[in-house]
């Protein structure tokens, strides 16, 4: 059999937990599910993880069996990467610890190779750059799911603040385009989303349409690096 | 996928969920358009769309640019 990694690369909210799975109830495969994910930066964090894993899948509707981290658990290494080297915010950009990425991604494969497994990667809910996934012998996977339904569920979820949050970093460093979308987001004076009175505040139909707008860019934006690289393109309907 | 990896699976058991908010579509501003436009490639995501069938999924994207 084969051991050629399987790695999906997914936006937040595309249905890679839901295909992560289906992969990873196989008994070849030994799975790591979201390899750059900030709990996996202290014990404690995975142990807050795990004791509320019910609830947290039920909140993300999530189908997954096997307890998210279970492969990382009591591991100097990951967790020495996860609390110091890892930038989560950058959105698909060259980075500097790239070389750092490719050796952490190797030394997981190498854990399940030693189990005579196939290694099997979500990578996180904001892509990574895929130059660091394509310079990795494997069978690489990119889903993606119709703009407005992964708005929708971004929202209920998130309120789309992990992409206000990449935004604003990507604007301190000045990393174009996206200076040029926070100006969009300053000058259109567009609100963080909270819920009051059980509906979301959006003022009105144009505040929507903001949010939508900046949202689909960055869906574009990843749909246009992820193209430049030759993966298996999947997409889910909901 | 099974020319993809050594092991297969399937999808019989996959639900969908008829959410009716999912059927209310924001519009795209015309400022992000242009930016879209702008900073984009806009033909290679058109041309890779349509290789992959996926102008007719896609349909509002696709029409967008």
């Amino acid at each position: 059999m084969s051991l050629k990694p399987i790695i999906i690369q997914n936006f937040f909210r595309s249905g890679g937990s839901y295909l992560y799975d289906l992969f990873n109830n196989k008994s070849e495969t030994l799975g790591f599910y979201e390899p750059f994910h900030e709990s996996l930066s202290s014990n404690e964090r995975i142990k807050v993880e795990k004791d509320n894993f019910d609830k947290f899948k039920n909140k993300l509707s999530h189908s997954n069996k096997e307890f998210y981290f279970e492969n990382f658990l009591n591991d100097e290494f990951i967790l020495k990467f996860n609390s110091e080297k890892f930038q989560r915010l950058i959105f698909l950009m060259k980075r500097n610890d790239s070389e750092d990425c490719k050796e952490y991604l190797e030394y997981l494969i190498s854990l399940a190779k030693k189990k005579n497994k196939i290694p099997l990667f979500k990578i996180n809910r904001l892509y990574l750059n895929p130059d660091i996934i394509n310079s990795i012998s494997s069978s690489k996977i990119f889903l993606y799911r119709d703009p407005v339904s992964t708005f929708w569920s971004n929202i209920k979820l998130n309120r789309l603040n992990p992409f206000y949050y990449s935004l604003d970093y990507h604007w301190k460093e000045k990393i174009e385009p996206f200076k040029e979308i926070y100006d969009f987001v300053l000058k259109n004076k567009i609100q963080k989303i909270e819920i009051i009175d059980n509906k979301y505040n959006f003022r009105n139909e144009e505040q929507l349409n903001f949010h939508y707008s900046v949202f689909v860019f960055f869906w574009l934006k990843g749909l246009e690096e992820n193209l430049k690289y030759n993966f298996f393109l999947s997409t889910t309907i909901i | 996928m099974n020319d993809l990896t050594s092991i297969s699976i399937n999808f019989t058991d996959f639900k969908i969920i008829d959410n009716p908010i999912y059927k209310m579509k924001p519009k795209i501003s015309d400022e992000i358009k242009n930016l879209i436009i702008k900073r984009l490639n806009t033909q290679k995501i058109k041309k890779e769309l349509k290789s992959r069938k996926f102008d007719e999924t896609f349909k509002e994207i696709y029409e967008l640019f």
